[in-house]
């Protein structure tokens, strides 16, 4: 008899923080699907505003601490494909010169995917189907897009579980200006490219705008309801599990 | 030290240093091995392939960046189809030809030279034509000046279908057959055109506004 | 004309740029203009990716003998008869240019498009002297006019709307008899045209740069759309080619595998309309072409390049894919960047021509979108070669105080699990009670930079992911 997968959820410092639903929604996808699910409690953060400012020896310190919490999972699952991308590319990248941890860095990068992708490509599953009588746009975000290739894999998945439509927008592999750091250091730009990227959301005539990374639809949300946009933004994942019934990011519950 | 000796000096230390048993001479003698090997071999990169006919790939590709084409049989048709094409498209002005193309009994007032900068119309053979790129190319020499190819309004050339080569590598390959003493090679591929206002391409920048190529098929 | 670094001021540069109408109408136009075309042309080339492998391959292997082809290709000009100087600056580079110039007796240099002659400040530098240098190529030849430098690397004047080129030639041309406001394009290339025709007549000297050097061969290539290169290289009595010296390729094979990339990444042409090789002084029994050839190979810290991490950089053939396709340098365009390069490879070369003290931001102002490297021709990571930068700000606290504080802060948060636990639930607590009422604070003191123009969402929920989830998963255990 085959044995239950077992996943690491590392659930993001965004999502613990800004968003459990997604959390919640990653475990209930993931249990759906067969796997024995576990939230360490040593994760916090994976590095990548460390590595992305430069400081490297930080980077590497939290690298270690994330390395050591997930030992012994068949995989690492992240709700994010930056955070993935950052287990997956930039960690052996951080251990160039140290055998032992890029030794150590290159096996869980081998057991590390991203959420969406992880359902899609690596357990084929046919999840539960869900209603959600929705048009809805996507955000392709950067770094899962250009470091994992996701593109595909959230579409197909949406578009065998659930009954939205997607109507997509121009460009919807261009960043939203979101870029970590980026939109608090230099946020006269970052707010430009955020109005480009809702500008173009909002020429499909969708109502919900999804995507697959909490920072750029933090970025998109906090935006749009800043100007009043009538878009309820979800993470796919809060979509897929059926539990995208509220607001959205940014929005308010009606409780 | 000089500035050369100073730029080629810091490349080398860095190349030494990275590969310590690397030579690291001043003289062009003294090449590394997959140096020379390159210089000699002249690999071939991958080409784009094209299953179409060489010449029907040139026409479709020169139309396709606005170069006209009249196909006649012999040299014999080229005088005339020179001549209707400056008549049909109403070109006033002076005429040049190259003298490369002086054996051709030309109407009087056709000067043979080079350009003079006030002519209207060029008249002149090319060295190849590229089905790759709808190129045609073209060697300076004392009898094909470079300067026929910018200066005037018109460019008409004339291109013998033996002439058209499938890739800009053949051209190397026909240039060092030549020997190369050629100052300018140009591949011409298309009127001249800018983009430098609102990224709209108009024609005619600094170069020919028309070209028209009279394709020979026989000799 | 001369190209100040205003690199040190690029937040408030890029503020006035977005502020900027006309410029952001001309932005506009970068997407059908370059990104379409390029996609287009892409496609009918299915060996695209294997041309960009190999060219990878070939290029690595000309740097990794750059010293060896620099020589081959001297020695290959020399026997054509032309001269090499070397300048380990760019100063050097204008002075050697300035002497060319002065020996020739010019009045004036009919100049083609150069970013390494921007790097070198060539027309300041002729200025100085007395001699006019004449931008030719129109995009170079409307910001002369402007008295601006370049904005992009291939269209200089992308910033400019028509009704801006209409305005400045009204205003320049006046001396040459025009009496009216053009307002149609065709007409204003006309108008450049018929003004520079007479330019290119009477100058002494031509100036150009080359996208190649053929080591082989001791030719240069030199690919233009307008002509106007070859215009600069045939007539005038003397021909002067700067350019920097990682430019150099082993073999005319190697110089056409990058011609298949070079227009299609830039302009989306299959092939630029003027595609040229050029060698040496006119040749015996020749009736036209320069009497002299002189090519200046440029450093100006490009062995600094070589010699450090981000020696990739120099596989660049300045196509401007990566600007094209870069959407700070759309939302900002390039003035903002503050020297002569913009957008992604500048923000790599700036700092490392120019030093990184002056030019800190330039790193920083990128997403890490990936796009740019995704869409280079020459495989060059440049996401990655920025964060060695930024490496570089972070070990010498270049960074502002604030920044650097709120980094250290975090991380030594997250470094200790209880800590950051403990932390993240005070903080979330506070969040979801401040943004209770509309789920989201519109408001905020420390994360002001977000709050200016976003709301910051809150969760709704009373603790973090890990806390609720560890709190149910003992609850159903102890049940």
């Amino acid at each position: 008899m085959d044995k239950r997968p077992t996943v690491g959820l590392f659930v993001t410092c965004l999502v613990d923080t800004q968003r459990p639903n997604i959390g919640f929604a990653a475990v209930q996808l993931l249990e759906q699907a067969g796997c024995e699910v576990v939230v360490p409690t040593q994760q916090t953060c994976c590095g990548q505003p460390a590595w992305n400012s430069g400081d490297d020896a930080s980077s590497r310190v939290l690298a270690q601490q994330t390395i050591t919490a997930f030992e012994g999972f068949d995989y690492v699952v992240l709700p994010s494909g930056s955070c993935a991308g950052t287990l997956v590319k930039h960690y052996p990248e951080m251990f160039a010169d140290d055998p032992t941890w890029l030794a150590k860095a290159g096996d869980l990068a081998g057991r590390t995917h991203e959420l969406l992708s992880f359902l899609c490509d690596v357990l084929q599953v046919e999840l539960s189907p869900v209603v959600f009588n929705e048009t809805a746009t996507y955000h392709d975000s950067c770094s899962g897009l250009r470091e994992l290739g996701i593109k595909e894999q959230p579409r197909h998945l949406l578009a065998n579980t659930t009954t939205l439509t997607l109507d997509e927008m121009e460009d919807t592999d261009t960043c939203c200006g979101f870029g970590g750091t980026f939109c608090v250091k230099y946020p006269d730009i970052s707010e430009r490219m955020v109005d480009d990227k809702l500008s173009l959301a909002s020429q499909t005539g969708a109502r919900v705008l999804l995507g697959g990374d909490l920072g750029c639809l933090m970025n998109l949300a906090g935006r749009a309801s800043r100007l009043g946009l009538p878009l309820r933004v979800f993470h796919t994942a809060e979509v897929l599990a059926g539990m995208a019934d509220g607001a959205g990011i940014a929005g308010k519950e009606s409780k | 030290m000089s500035a050369r000796d100073a730029i080629l000096g810091r490349l080398q230390t860095a190349l030494v240093r990275e590969n310590p048993s690397r030579p690291a001479p001043m003289s062009v003698d003294d090449a590394p091995l997959a140096v020379s090997e390159r210089l000699s071999t002249k690999p071939v990169s991958t080409l784009p392939a094209f299953s179409e006919d060489p010449t029907e790939r040139l026409i479709r590709m020169m139309e396709s960046v606005q170069m006209t084409v009249t196909r006649v049989q012999t040299s014999d048709d080229v005088l005339n189809a020179v001549d209707d094409y400056i008549r049909s498209e109403g070109l006033d002005g002076d005429v040049t030809v190259a003298p490369a193309l002086s054996e051709i009994a030309w109407p009087e007032h056709y000067r043979i030279g080079s350009a003079s900068g006030t002519e209207a119309t060029s008249v002149t053979p090319c060295l190849a034509a590229v089905a790759e790129t709808g190129s045609v190319v073209f060697a300076s020499t004392g009898d094909t000046p470079a300067t026929l190819n910018f200066l005037p309004d018109n460019h008409i050339v004339v291109v013998n279908e033996s002439q058209v080569l499938r890739h800009v590598d053949d051209v190397w390959t026909q240039l060092r057959e030549a020997c190369g003493a050629h100052r300018a090679v140009n591949f011409v591929t298309g009127p001249s055109r800018t983009g430098d206002i609102e990224q709209t391409i108009e024609i005619g920048a600094h170069g020919p506004r028309r070209m028209h190529v009279v394709l020979v098929s026989g000799a | 004309m001369s190209v100040q670094v205003t690199s040190h001021t690029f937040k408030q540069n890029a503020a006035e740029a977005l502020k900027d109408a006309p410029l952001q109408d001309a932005l506009g136009n970068l997407k059908v203009g370059f990104i379409k075309k390029r996609l287009n042309a892409i496609e009918l080339v299915p060996e695209w990716q294997r041309i960009r492998d190999e060219a990878r391959e070939m290029k690595n292997h000309v740097l990794e003998n750059l010293d060896h082809y620099l020589l081959r290709y001297e020695h290959s000009v020399q026997a054509n008869g032309g001269h090499v100087h070397w300048a380990e600056t760019s100063a050097n580079a204008g002075e050697i240019i300035v002497d060319i110039c002065k020996k020739a007796n010019a009045k004036t240099v009919a100049k083609g498009k150069s970013m390494v002659g921007e790097e070198a400040e060539v027309n300041r530098r002729l200025e100085e002297v007395g001699i006019a240098p004449i931008e030719t190529d129109l995009g170079e030849y409307i910001i002369q006019l402007a008295e601006e430098p370049p904005s992009h690397i291939i269209a200089p004047a992308v910033h400019k709307t028509k009704e801006q080129v209409s305005e400045l030639f009204h205003k320049h041309h006046q001396q040459y008899g025009l009496t009216e406001k053009i307002t149609n394009r065709v007409d204003l290339v006309t108008e450049a045209r018929t003004v520079l025709r007479e330019k290119f007549r009477n100058a002494d000297v031509g100036i150009t740069g080359a996208n190649f050097l053929v080591a082989e061969t001791g030719q240069h290539v030199l690919v233009t759309n307008e002509g106007n290169g070859d215009l600069s290289s045939n007539l005038p009595r003397v021909h002067i080619v700067i350019v920097g010296i990682e430019k150099v390729v082993p073999t005319l094979e190697d110089a056409s595998l990058l011609l298949r990339l070079l227009a299609r990444s830039a302009t989306g042409q299959h092939f630029s309309n003027y595609t040229s090789l050029m060698g040496g002084p006119k040749r015996d029994g020749d009736k036209d072409g320069p009497e002299e050839f002189h090519v200046v190979l440029v450093d100006n810290k490009r062995t600094e390049l070589f010699d450090s991490e981000l020696r990739e950089m120099l596989r660049c053939f300045r196509c401007g894919a990566c600007i094209n396709h870069c959407p700070v340098y759309g939302a900002v365009g390039g003035h903002a960047y503050g020297w002569v390069y913009p957008g992604p490879m500048g923000s790599v070369i700036t700092p490392a021509m120019v030093g990184l003290e002056k030019t800190r931001d330039l790193p920083h102002a990128c997403t890490l979108n990936g796009r740019c490297a995704e869409v280079c021709p020459m495989s060059i990571p440049l996401p990655s070669l920025l964060r060695k930068h930024r490496r570089t700000t972070f070990e010498k606290q270049l960074q502002s105080m604030r920044s650097r504080t709120a980094l250290a802060l975090w991380s030594q948060v997250a470094r200790r699990p209880k800590l950051y636990r403990n932390l993240s639930d005070l903080a979330v607590r506070t969040l979801s009670w401040l943004g209770r009422r509309q789920g989201h604070v519109r408001r905020l003191p420390l994360v002001s930079a977000w709050t200016k123009s976003r709301n910051l969402p809150t969760s709704g929920n009373n603790r973090t992911f890990i806390s609720e989830y560890t709190a149910q998963k003992n609850r159903s255990e102890s049940s």
